[in-house]
């Protein structure tokens, strides 16, 4: 025993080397052939011995014969398998720290309608909590305010997982504004938003000097996006009628919008197929009620798919987001394809928050988002053993991993 | 356990009497007979066997085998192409207690028993069932230092609670050390204790009291004898025997040894202090409940011949959930620390296997091993490894059938059995049908 755990912990104090070394020269490479892996480009195909040629932390080249420029360094993923990061369209990421206590929860804001606030700001980029989902492989998140479920607690914010401030994790400040729909709000709701359009049409006389008397006002201005169908709404709702309430609001309004939650979709697929509907699903653990039927939950991805509703997953959580992979994959046990669970953490979830042009996917001109896996993400005993972020090679320095090796190493210290 | 299952409800019997009366049986066939044909069986303390059959007999596994021969009449699953194993134990569970898991009132309060509060038709049994768990640890709260007797049952879903109670299932009593104990959470904390400090002298105290109360008894038996054996006319008063506290009582039997202690722990400070005490007063290891935090300190766990009871992932919902890692399954097994891998929760229940799975996923567990983690080793944290736990003769017949090996993406719980019965079948109702949990019907799934 006490051999076989030196050598562990010795192989585990080496594998740390290197994979903090790059980190530790201080420079940042963005530049990395990565050969020899199945490269599982989930837009097409899958590309087995393949190489990935990223160059400014984009993916340049995809293939068999992919010219590798000198001084490119490379990553051998032989035996391996390269996958595109992991995203997931929903948690609370970076705006609270452990839980129990005011301090560091800083998930809303007070007052019902905050339409001019984004949450990347307060993302604080060293936290513990962030950094350890990357173990699961997750590269991307979406994370808002939504502590207190005010109907509309502010803008949510699409982030990588890696940055030195919140400005460089962020991939889109504005992914979507978040508003909880309830039925009995739905007048407030449409007051508010009627509001903001003619603030969107008195703001844009005021611009082509039209209007003289134009008050400047800075929630209203965090409508102007939305009322005038540039940006979406993500609307959470979960209940059926409120999804159906929801999908009508925003149709009446003209509104671009995302539902999220959808814990009843399962019931109106025929509808949200009617209506075009993307939804962002989340649920699939959560327990059936006693007038439903028991594993509804675990097969509604599957229920939508077959149905056509076009959707992604989510998990809604913070610390442990990482163990979305296992929703996915309990989605895959009661009937859901294998790709389309992928796809739900990969494409599918890019193309509904609209950024399938940067992510999501292998594909050239793409962010080099990327994993370095045992196999695919959603099989439960997959394991990532590296990722690169905009083309950076994280150091594995999360605080699982770097409390694994602190104590790992105890295993000397058996006395009889 | 042997009394369990040899209970059989008394119409039944009446019946089956009549029956063999009337008809000439070529053998008795009881509903606790039932021939598994076919499957990959992960016996998981023998290995994994292709093709091989299961035979339950009476309720116990009566032979396991490629090509037996199913004795005529016996109702026949096939299992090719599926994974048959030893049905999942929930070691830490508050499943089917109506009100009463944290008797709040006093932070000491071992003389109150689960047992008397268990909802034997809670619906979440069902669910758990189709999870292929078949037992569970249902428990006391963590509010208490000392919180009350649990209760080891199997989940036969629809029967009187008598029949869900293992009854030969050693006792176990539930500790707790931390924030939960001392009640962190209130703004105006006004019980004692409040500091892990205080925590450790309740312990403390709480042990040396049974063990006075132990030497009080002790002493009186010793003058009663001495009395019983004086000549008659020197005997004087009869010695009078010591009050009985229904407390003391219990305490007596968890430092003597006859109660497992199951103890809610996060970090590793208040695992160490619990070890120190128990070892003051000579009281055998027990298990830790969650154990957080158990990594840092594998080696005195142990040392001490303390298990753990883990969660495979959960962490950073409050600060001394903070340091929690997945990797914890591979330290603790790198170092002998017996560990199961427990839900806490009517939801996580549903899919202990996958929980598993998380050993395997983060830090290369073998995948026996994590299957360990939610068989045999909650089985021997509770004391029940001789009837449970895995696929072995004279074992109890529980099984769960799994559609794919139970920690790979796609495994589903097809079947479900306890001691022989079906008590959950998923091609009686396809996914999503109209199948509700209903707790008046829990009939409905018996075939």
């Amino acid at each position: 025993m006490r051999t076989r755990m030196t050598r562990r912990a010795a192989g585990a104090i080496a594998l740390a080397m290197i994979i903090t070394l790059p980190a530790l020269a201080g420079a940042q490479q963005n530049d990395w052939a990565i050969t020899g892996g199945t490269v599982v480009t989930v837009s097409g195909r899958t590309i087995p011995n393949g190489t990935v040629l990223i160059r400014d932390g984009l993916i340049a080249a995809v293939g068999t014969n992919v010219q590798i420029p000198s001084g490119v360094e490379r990553f051998d993923a032989s035996g391996l398998f390269v996958y595109p990061g992991l995203i997931d369209a929903g948690t609370g990421l970076g705006l609270q720290e452990a839980g129990g206590m005011a301090g560091p929860v800083d998930n809303f804001e007070l007052g019902p309608y905050n339409p001019h606030i984004e949450a990347y700001i307060g993302v604080d980029q060293n936290s513990e909590i962030l950094g350890c989902q990357r173990v699961g492989g997750f590269t991307s998140v979406v994370t808002g305010l939504n502590g207190r479920g005010e109907p509309i607690p502010g803008w949510d914010s699409l982030i990588n997982l890696w940055g030195w401030t919140p400005q460089a994790m962020a991939v889109e400040k504005r992914i979507g504004l978040r508003v909880n729909w309830a039925g009995n709000r739905a007048e407030d709701l449409k007051a508010y938003f009627m509001e903001g359009k003619a603030y969107a049409t008195r703001a844009e006389m005021a611009e082509r000097g039209e209007l003289a008397d134009f008050e400047w006002d800075i929630r209203m201005e965090g409508l102007i996006p939305v009322v005038t169908g540039e940006l979406p709404v993500i609307f959470e709702a979960r209940g059926e009628d409120d999804i159906k309430e929801a999908v009508e609001f925003a149709e009446e309004l003209g509104l671009k919008y995302v539902i999220r939650g959808g814990l009843d979709a399962w019931k109106i697929t025929d509808f949200l197929v009617e209506h075009d509907v993307k939804l962002l699903f989340s649920g699939i653990h959560a327990t059936p009620g006693r007038d439903e039927p028991y594993d509804i939950h675990y097969a509604t991805p599957a229920l939508l798919h077959e149905a056509g509703v076009d959707f992604a997953i989510y998990s809604g959580g913070v610390a442990n987001v990482f163990s979305l992979t296992y929703e996915a994959g309990m989605a895959v046990a009661f009937g859901l394809p294998m790709d389309k669970a992928l796809s739900c953490l990969t494409l599918d979830a890019a193309r509904i928050l609209g950024v399938d042009d940067r992510l999501g996917s292998i594909d050239e001109g793409k962010v080099a988002n990327l994993l370095i896996t045992t196999g695919n993400p959603v099989e439960y005993t997959s394991q990532v053993q590296t990722m690169f972020i905009r083309g950076e090679q994280i150091p594995w320095d999360d605080k699982f991993n770097r409390l694994l090796r602190r104590f790992i190493g105890r295993a000397g210290e058996i006395t009889p | 356990m042997t009394v369990t299952r040899l209970k059989v409800r008394p119409f039944s019997a009446l019946l089956v009497t009549i029956l063999c009366l009337i008809v000439v049986w070529p053998q008795t066939i009881m509903a606790q007979d039932l021939f598994i044909r076919g499957g990959t069986v992960l016996t998981i303390t023998e290995g994994n066997l292709t093709d091989t059959d299961v035979y339950i007999k009476d309720g116990r596994i009566a032979g396991i085998g490629q090509n037996l021969e199913a004795p005529e009449g016996v109702r026949v699953i096939d299992a090719r192409g599926l994974f048959v194993m030893p049905g999942i134990l929930d070691d830490h569970s508050h499943m089917g207690v109506d009100r009463g898991i944290n008797e709040g009132s006093r932070s000491v309060v071992p003389e109150v028993s689960i047992a008397d509060v268990i909802k034997h038709d809670d619906p979440a049994f069902f669910t758990a069932l189709a999870g292929g768990i078949t037992t569970i640890h249902t428990m006391h709260g963590s509010a208490n230092s000392i919180g009350g007797q649990n209760e080891t049952i199997k989940l036969k879903w629809g029967r009187p609670w008598e029949e869900l109670v293992i009854k030969n299932a050693p006792g176990t009593l539930k500790f707790a050390l931390g924030e939960n104990v001392r009640r962190s959470s209130s703004d105006d904390p006004t019980r004692y204790p409040r500091s892990r400090s205080g925590v450790a002298e309740v312990m403390r105290e709480s042990f040396q009291l049974a063990q006075n109360y132990i030497d009080d008894w002790d002493d009186y038996q010793a003058e009663k004898a001495a009395w019983d054996r004086a000549n008659r006319r020197n005997r004087g008063f009869a010695p009078l025997p010591p009050k009985r506290d229904l407390q003391l009582e219990v305490m007596a039997k968890a430092l003597r040894g006859e109660l497992i202690i199951r103890c809610h722990a996060y970090r590793a400070d208040e695992m160490a202090m619990m070890m120190e005490v128990c070892n003051e007063f000579g009281v055998p290891a027990g298990v830790f409940e969650h154990a957080l935090d158990g990594y840092k300190i594998a080696p005195e766990l142990a040392r001490n011949g303390w298990a753990t009871s883990v969660f495979a992932d959960s962490w950073g919902y409050k600060i001394e959930a903070y340091e929690a890692i997945p990797y914890k399954m591979q330290i603790h097994y790198e170092h002998g620390v017996r560990t199961s891998i427990n839900s806490d929760s009517a939801e996580r229940v549903r899919r202990l296997f996958q929980e598993a799975a998380r050993g395997v996923k983060y830090g290369g567990v073998p995948e026996n091993e994590c299957l360990k983690m939610i068989t045999i080793n909650a089985a021997l944290n509770l004391g029940i490894d001789s009837w449970v736990g895995s696929i072995e003769l004279g074992k109890d017949g529980d099984i769960a059938i799994f559609s794919h090996y139970p920690l790979h993406t796609a495994a589903r719980c097809e079947m479900t059995i306890i001691e022989g019965e079906i008590y959950f079948d998923r091609s009686a109702t396809d996914v999503a049908a109209d199948w509700v949990i209903d707790p008046d019907g829990g009939d409905r799934n018996r075939p």
